[in-house]
């Protein structure tokens, strides 16, 4: 086995805080170089953690879209970003995934103004969605 | 043409501001400071040394904002007796500095947290919280004059809230269901003014203001966004989670909730109005993702590959996206 995604990171980020950081020392490239070590930190932080959650919320958010009710589909906006979901392309796809919070984001706007149970399901859904994306800030290597 | 060496550049200027023949050496750039190139330089005279800094446009930003707007605020900032650099000159077009910028006194031996420092102002920090939301207190405690409202943008909350829509909508990268939702949240309902316009910094928060190595307040920075408007704002910005540190119950990083409004209320004359303080929490979340998404936008059109810029399409965007959120499920309970 080869080094998984967060080894990669977390390694890439020490290279780059303990050998080039170090050796452009104060300037502005050596800052930015540590600024580039952080965010490699930042993002190798839970990165597994969060792509293990990703299958279960994208199919959480495909049900919520089928479950749409007629009076959504007849709405226009509603019923123009459903069209643009491809049903032969994966969901994991970015760019599928995008067409799906597209989708949402319209459905949810019909939701706010016409169904409060819909919009709350949308709401709730967001907000897990969005705690799942977040990332934390690791304890830094000193 | 071979472009003039900013040294150069900036002699030459100072030789034509002072009437005396000054050289420019030492000339470093500031880590940070997405929305502008920032320069530390050395200008030497036959009888005299000083330290001055330099901001101008850079080739990609967080936020399009006005480099006259930010010369004049920081002169009236500087005029009231603010913890300011004090601003020596203008150049709206480029013409001295290669791009529009300007030229303004260095405070020395002060630092700026970082964002993700963790308890950046250690014991003193409820010191530097007081000191701080004196300030800002002190800025909305002046009354725009007819200057200020030609010079600065008025924004109050709508027209704030219709700015940050546009930007969103003028950088389109992904679906934002959040932002949407929490902009249709907003616009239902648009808070009455808490009082008279002011003169809002607009980002007015921990890592924008410099403290000596006592954490003592030294100076208050970028100001950039200002413009005339509801100080609510720069309040809800400043209290913002986001610029917390990760530390419960303290505001950026420094003094309790309570402390930092008796103290901003008591320098300012103005009363807090709790009644608006939800709308201005969630607009400043909002105000958050609009900024991080035009970095991201930045960012994926090869406009920039500065870290800070992609730090804030990564780490803010999440954190406001995340807190938005949850400020929304609250606020429809």
């Amino acid at each position: 086995m080869s080094l998984d995604l967060t080894q990669s990171l977390n390694s890439l980020a020490m290279g780059q805080a303990m050998l080039v950081a170090p050796a452009l020392g104060e300037s502005y490239t050596g800052k930015t170089a540590g600024s580039i070590a952080a965010l490699l930190f930042v993002l190798a932080n839970g990165l597994e953690a969060r792509l293990s959650r990703q299958p279960a919320l994208t199919a959480r958010l495909q049900a919520l879209l089928a479950a749409a009710p007629p009076a959504a589909r007849a709405d226009p906006e509603v019923s123009a970003a459903l069209a643009q979901i491809d049903a032969a392309t994966k969901p994991t796809d970015p760019a599928q995934f995008d067409r799906l919070m597209g989708a949402l984001a319209a459905l949810h706007a019909w939701a706010d103004a016409n169904d409060q149970p819909l919009a709350a399901a949308a709401r709730a859904f967001l907000l897990d969605w969005a705690t799942s994306e977040r990332l934390d800030i690791p304890a830094f290597p000193g | 043409m071979p472009e003039t060496p900013l040294e150069d550049r900036l002699a030459a200027l100072l030789t034509r501001l002072d009437g005396t023949p000054t050289s420019v050496d030492s000339l470093t750039r500031f880590h940070g400071g997405a929305a502008r190139e920032t320069w530390r330089l050395r200008a030497t005279t036959a009888t005299s040394e000083r330290w001055l800094v330099m901001r101008r446009d850079p080739a990609s930003s967080l936020i399009d904002t006005s480099r006259a707007a930010e010369f004049h605020v920081l002169g009236r900032a500087h005029a009231a007796g603010l913890p300011v650099p004090k601003p020596l000159h203008l150049d709206p077009d480029g013409s001295d500095l290669g791009a529009p910028g300007f030229l303004m006194t260095e405070i020395a031996g002060g630092r700026a947290a970082s964002p993700i420092e963790p308890d950046p102002y250690g014991e003193a920090a409820a010191e530097t919280g007081i000191a701080l939301f004196t300030a800002l207190g002190r800025l909305h405690s002046v009354a725009p004059d007819a200057a200020d409202r030609v010079a600065l943008p008025m924004q109050d909350a709508a027209a704030r809230l219709a700015h940050w829509k546009a930007e969103i909508a003028a950088h389109p990268l992904r679906p934002e269901p959040i932002a949407e939702a929490a902009c249709r949240w907003l616009e239902a309902r648009i808070p009455e003014p808490s009082g008279p316009p002011a003169l809002v910094h607009g980002d007015f928060r921990s890592g924008n203001f410099l403290v000596d190595d006592q954490n003592r307040l030294l100076a208050i920075l970028d100001w950039e966004m200002a413009h005339v408007g509801d100080p609510m704002e720069d309040l809800a910005w400043a209290m913002d989670p986001l610029w917390g540190h990760s530390i419960p119950d303290r505001v950026a990083g420094t003094c309790t909730p309570a402390q930092a409004i008796a103290a901003w209320e008591a320098a300012s004359g103005r009363r807090f109005v709790p009644q608006s303080w939800n709308w201005w929490r969630l607009f400043s979340g909002f105000q958050g993702l609009a900024i991080w998404i035009t970095s991201s936008f930045e960012v994926a059109h090869g406009k920039t590959a500065d870290p800070s810029m992609i730090f804030a399409g990564t780490y803010p965007y999440r954190y406001h996206n995340w807190m938005v959120a949850g400020l929304l499920q609250e606020l429809s309970a």
